[in-house]
């Protein structure tokens, strides 16, 4: 029934009562003994205690108050505690149970009784501890979505009130075509419109990819068209900030990979690295084979990310949403489908970062089926 | 006649901005800044406007600093202050309230409704700007 040794504590201040106690669940369970209450402490600090058989005979009702010390206790207040007691203390047993004891067993008890309860409670901690884990995973999924609906709401929000301001300004006849405004903000508004259209892009990705139906199908993938279609796709936004962008390709490399993953992983990657770039920066590309796969290093000199942020990079709750250099928003979103697109495909992800000197994304894709395995 | 009113438009996002200028342009003579740093750059070099319309949420240098440098300068304290931003918030208001600016305006994103509320707003600041 239990898979694992569990570890119980027994306390009694008779000596063989823990013998018998030891004898019967020993083959099962680790079993560690204590006759007194300070040596329970002792051996409760050191090691990791699964239930308690407590001898409630204990003089001056020192066992009740011991359990109460438990409950209060921030690491043991969840170790269950089974009552032992001799049969003229059950009255006493009843109302000391609010003591927070979760079962008692009278002497003398049958082997099988013992073994029994002992059993079920064990078990019962096991089923609680993993129902917790499993609301702790749940609360932090809701943590994680709340956060992104506010964060593309709030991104999709700007493209559409400008739009909206362009439209009735157009209307009103007050921007006149042809005029620098209104060729600057055609030229601004295109570029945020596809900036909304990415987003929206992106949040259905993930939605597919959270539900676990995306497809995935890999084939042979020329790596450099895809990466040029990506930069293409980014060359406006990268001007306006007046980036440089230098390639450096080996143009035969291959990737064995699900196309549009793949895009997605390249157009984030490259969309992040505009994002935290600031002006005048550069973002260096480059595409090698290797052994083990295709290499692609998207390199930048931008604001880079702290230590702390980049060990929980990928941790859906704690990863914040930061400001672009040009005070774009990034929702993180984008940099959670990459690391799960470039799972997908057992490749690696490899982040450099210095913050003020920027940000090295490196990652391995398998480049043919053998690899892939 | 009179030349027209000097607005200086502190504003980081560069679309809205734009259109701004485009709906003031025509009555005022519109000055564009990115950020409270930029706008200061700029009346040190000689623009003085005679209302500053600022949004609030800035990099560099906030609506809120913006402010608080001007309200210390010698000469720029007296220059009314008007904040066009999405913070619908009390505390924002309240600047409103304790007359530490002229007028809160949440961003309208309609033409007439802007023009409807900024030009007023502009309008009443007219020959306080000495008084004050």
């Amino acid at each position: 029934m239990i898979a694992e040794k569990a570890s119980i504590l027994v306390v009694d201040n008779d000596i063989n009562n823990l013998s018998i106690v030891e004898h019967i669940l020993c083959p099962h369970n680790t079993i560690w003994k204590a006759m007194e209450l300070q040596e329970a402490r002792l051996i409760l600090n050191e090691s990791t205690i699964d239930l308690i058989l407590l001898d409630i005979n204990i003089p001056d009702r020192k066992a009740i108050q011991f359990v109460e010390e438990l409950r209060n206790s921030e690491r043991f207040s969840d170790i269950p505690v089974i009552f032992l007691s001799g049969l003229n203390g059950i009255d006493a047993i009843v109302q000391d149970f609010n003591a927070g004891a979760v079962d008692y067993i009278t002497k003398p008890f049958l082997k099988e009784e013992l073994i029994t309860r002992v059993n079920i409670h064990l078990e019962y901690r096991k089923m609680k501890a993993t129902l917790l884990q499993k609301e702790e995973t749940i609360r932090r999924h809701n943590l994680f979505k709340e956060r992104l609906y506010k964060v593309v709401a709030h991104d999709l929000r700007t493209p559409f009130s400008n739009i909206s301001m362009l439209i009735s300004l157009l209307d009103g006849g007050y921007l006149k075509p042809g005029t620098e405004d209104y060729k600057e903000l055609i030229s601004s508004l295109k570029e945020s419109t596809k900036g909304a259209y990415f987003l929206i892009d992106n949040l259905l990705h993930f939605t597919i990819a959270q539900s676990g139906t995306i497809r995935f199908q890999p084939t042979q993938i020329m790596a450099s068209s895809l990466l040029d279609e990506a930069i293409q796709l980014i060359s406006n936004q990268a001007k306006h900030k007046d980036i440089a962008i230098k390639v450096d390709y080996d143009r035969n490399c291959s990737f064995f990979a699900d196309l549009q993953m793949m895009r997605s992983i390249i157009r984030n990657l490259l969309s992040n690295a505009v994002k935290f770039t600031p002006n005048f920066g550069t973002i260096y590309i480059s595409l090698k084979s290797e052994d083990k796969g295709c290499l692609l290093v998207v390199k930048d000199n931008g604001i880079g990310i702290e230590k702390e942020r980049l060990e929980h990079l990928f941790d859906v709750v704690i990863a914040r949403t930061t400001l672009g250099t040009g005070v774009e928003r990034v929702s993180g979103l984008g940099l959670q489908l990459v690391y799960d697109f470039v799972n997908r495909h057992k490749g690696t992800l490899c982040i450099d970062s210095i913050p003020d000197k920027g940000t090295t994304f490196s990652i391995r894709i398998p480049s043919d089926k053998q690899m892939f395995g | 006649m009179k030349t027209s009113k000097r607005i200086l438009l502190v504003e980081d996002q560069r679309e809205y901005s734009l259109m701004v200028k485009v709906l003031l342009c025509e009555k005022y003579e519109v000055r564009m800044a990115s950020n409270g740093l930029e706008a200061i750059n700029e009346m040190e070099k000689g623009f003085i406007p005679d209302v500053i319309v600022t949004d609030v949420v800035m990099p560099v240098l906030d609506g809120f600093r913006f402010l608080t440098v001007l309200k210390n300068h010698k000469r720029f304290k007296y220059i009314p202050v008007i904040w066009l931003t999405c913070l619908d918030q009390s505390n924002v208001r309240n600047y409103e309230s304790k007359r530490l600016v002229r007028r809160v305006i949440i961003k309208p994103f309609e033409a007439e409704k802007l023009l409807k509320e900024l030009i007023p707003a502009i309008e009443d600041t007219h020959g306080i700007a000495s008084i004050n």
